[in-house]
């Protein structure tokens, strides 16, 4: 197995450090390529904080100047979007609670993180309706960190140790939540894709049960 | 459960699910080629994952391009480095304020601020392409003066009084003080030169193809100047007044000596020579912090404008400066460097048959008071080429 995204020069180690050093140098293109690098990113991951896009895009806008702000004192980071991801949520919590936007009456320590997700709606023929409702309902369930969790995992190309960093979990929990919850998931979809690819139905226990070997 | 930890534990797979693009696509492909065995598996693990797709809201490139321009300029404005501002910004933030549209030959665009008279905010609107009419002098009331010679002087001997050529003195009107922050402009095309005293007696010479622009007195806590083109200073010494050369890549700032600054818009490489005391460079637009040089006698600072990569080194200073007296040397230098000189020398235009010859290593000295064809046929043979006249001002060197 390849490391992490190796076959995507953008996505190693090595490139973004080039790309740092000459941000820090005062490159613009550099601040360039670090923007359009993250932004969308970013953009997507402010917005299941805060319905709030003006305040997103303020904080982007303070990450940069932080970032640069900071320039002597971090050498080269080694995973420059784990840094960045930090230093986002933390200047767009602050926001955030400085606006009052975070309702604390919530299940706990942890910030809102909410999002829904998308169909592609070709894939339920009979049972549409039903497997929608279920995974929705299954996506509803997940407190906060767990989603956030899932979203890093899926959209960031991060280690599970960068994201139990940044949600502020062991990186373990956080491994066991993304199984728990693509396990759940397929549990949903399985007799769909028992039809599909006549695969013999396994129980829900069963799976679990593998799960915790 | 295994198997599908084994791939969802792989950033890659979860790349190729979520967000694909063709190394990925490869790599799986030919993973599924080594293991075939996999290959309905991982199609089916696929699909599945890709129904857990998160909606998320998404920022359009419009709003993208503002949002990164407002953080580049803030940045900029932190850094207080950028004071040259671009002619779309300055449109929108000061429609309001005074614009003054004066056509000269290609026609440039400035205006200026009432308040406070700063020769940074003129705002250099276009490249010097048109640069083939006659020496102009152009004063703050918005005259052109024809100076008629292809070495031309100016020299702004008092508040009221300009003398050009030696001989005719023209009268500085001055309706009230705002004249005087309107600057003025020289403008020496292709095929000329001009000497140029301003009013604190320092002395500019400009090479050919070359603009500068000075305020008729300078009023301010310091000298300013803009120049595009090649100029050699001599700058009168007052140290309560630093004088500053701002150019498209950089400014410098002395309090009193000779230097040499040669930075055409076309050209990819713009250089300072110093030749007595010390000066100061601060390079702008790149930059988002100070990027500042200091450079002692006999060095040539060199700014290459594709990757605002900085040079310094040690050279005989002699070469860059005999310009102003008609002369190039050089050595070692490459045959399409000393070609450009000679084409905006003398206002014509030579193409090399073959562009290899660009970097033939040319070492001699040109005196450029002598008829174009003397120097070509020298350069020719020193380049063991031959010239060919093509056509009116236009030569082929093969």
């Amino acid at each position: 197995m390849p490391d992490l995204f190796q076959s995507d020069k953008k996505e190693s180690g090595s490139y973004w450090k080039d790309v740092w050093i000459r941000f820090k140098d005062g490159d613009v293109k550099a601040f360039e390529m670090i923007y359009g690098g993250h932004v969308d990113f970013l953009y997507s991951y402010g917005t299941k904080m805060t319905s709030d896009t003006e305040l997103v895009e303020d904080a982007i806008q303070d990450l940069f100047l932080y970032l640069l702000s900071r320039k002597d004192k971090l050498s080269v980071p080694d995973s420059l979007r784990f840094y960045i991801l930090k230093a986002f949520k933390r200047i767009l919590l602050e926001k955030i609670s400085k606006e009052k936007l975070w309702l604390k009456d919530r299940d706990s320590d942890f910030p809102p993180f909410d999002y829904s997700i998308e169909f592609d709606s070709s894939f339920f023929f009979n049972e549409k309706e039903k497997k929608i409702e279920l995974i929705e309902e299954l996506v509803k369930q997940l407190d906060s960190r767990k989603k956030e969790v899932i979203f890093l995992r899926f959209y960031s190309g991060l280690s599970y140790d960068d994201i139990g960093n940044i949600v502020g979990i062991q990186p373990s929990s956080a491994k066991k939540m993304v199984y728990r919850t693509i396990s759940s998931f397929r549990d949903i979809l399985k007799p769909k894709i028992a039809e599909l690819f006549l695969l013999f139905t396994r129980s829900s226990q069963k799976i679990s049960d593998q799960f915790k070997k | 459960m295994k198997n599908i930890r084994k791939y969802i534990d792989n950033p890659l797979f979860i790349k190729w699910v979520y967000d694909p693009d063709e190394n990925v696509n490869e790599y799986w492909i030919s993973y599924m080629e080594k293991r075939p065995d996999e290959k309905e598996f991982l199609f089916k693990l696929r699909s599945e994952l890709a129904l857990f797709r998160i909606s998320g809201q998404t920022l359009s490139e419009e709003r993208k391009k503002i949002l990164s321009e407002k953080i580049a300029n803030q940045i900029k404005e932190k850094q207080r480095s950028f004071r040259i501002r671009k002619i779309g910004q300055f449109m929108l933030k000061y429609a309001a304020l005074a614009v003054l549209f004066m056509s000269i030959g290609a026609g440039l665009v400035y205006y200026f601020d009432q308040d406070q008279p700063d020769i940074t905010d003129f705002i250099p609107y276009f490249e010097m392409t048109e640069m083939s009419g006659k020496p102009t002098l152009v004063l703050s009331d918005g005259s052109n003066v024809n100076l008629n010679k292809t070495e031309s002087t100016v020299d702004y001997v008092s508040l009221e009084q300009i003398i050009v050529n030696e001989d005719s003195i023209i009268p500085v009107v001055n309706e009230g003080s705002k004249m005087e922050t309107i600057p003025n402009q020289l403008l020496v095309p292709y095929g000329s030169r001009a000497k140029l005293v301003l009013s604190d007696r320092s002395v500019v010479w400009l090479n050919a193809g070359s603009r500068l622009v000075y305020p008729s007195v300078f009023t301010g806590k310091q000298r300013e100047v803009l120049l595009f083109g090649e100029a050699f200073f001599q700058v009168e010494k007052d140290e309560s007044k630093p004088f500053i050369v701002r150019t498209a890549d950089y400014h410098i700032r002395v309090l009193g000596t000779q230097f040499n600054v040669s930075a055409y818009p076309g050209d990819a490489i713009s250089q300072t020579v110093l030749t007595e005391g010390s000066i100061e460079l601060n390079i702008n637009e790149s930059s988002w912090f100070d990027r500042r040089v200091v450079l002692n006698p006999n060095e040539l600072f060199s700014f290459s404008k594709k990757d605002n990569e900085t040079k310094i080194q040690k050279v005989q200073p002699e070469e860059y400066v005999l310009w102003k007296d008609g002369i190039i040397k050089f050595e070692n230098e490459d045959l399409s460097r000393v070609v450009k000189k000679i084409e905006r020398f003398y206002n014509i235009q030579i193409k090399l048959g073959d562009p290899l010859d660009g970097s033939i290593k040319m070492d001699g000295k040109l005196n450029l008071k002598e008829d174009k064809y003397e120097v070509l046929h020298y350069v020719s043979k020193v380049a063991r080429r031959k010239y060919v006249e093509v056509g009116e001002r236009h030569f082929l060197i093969e």
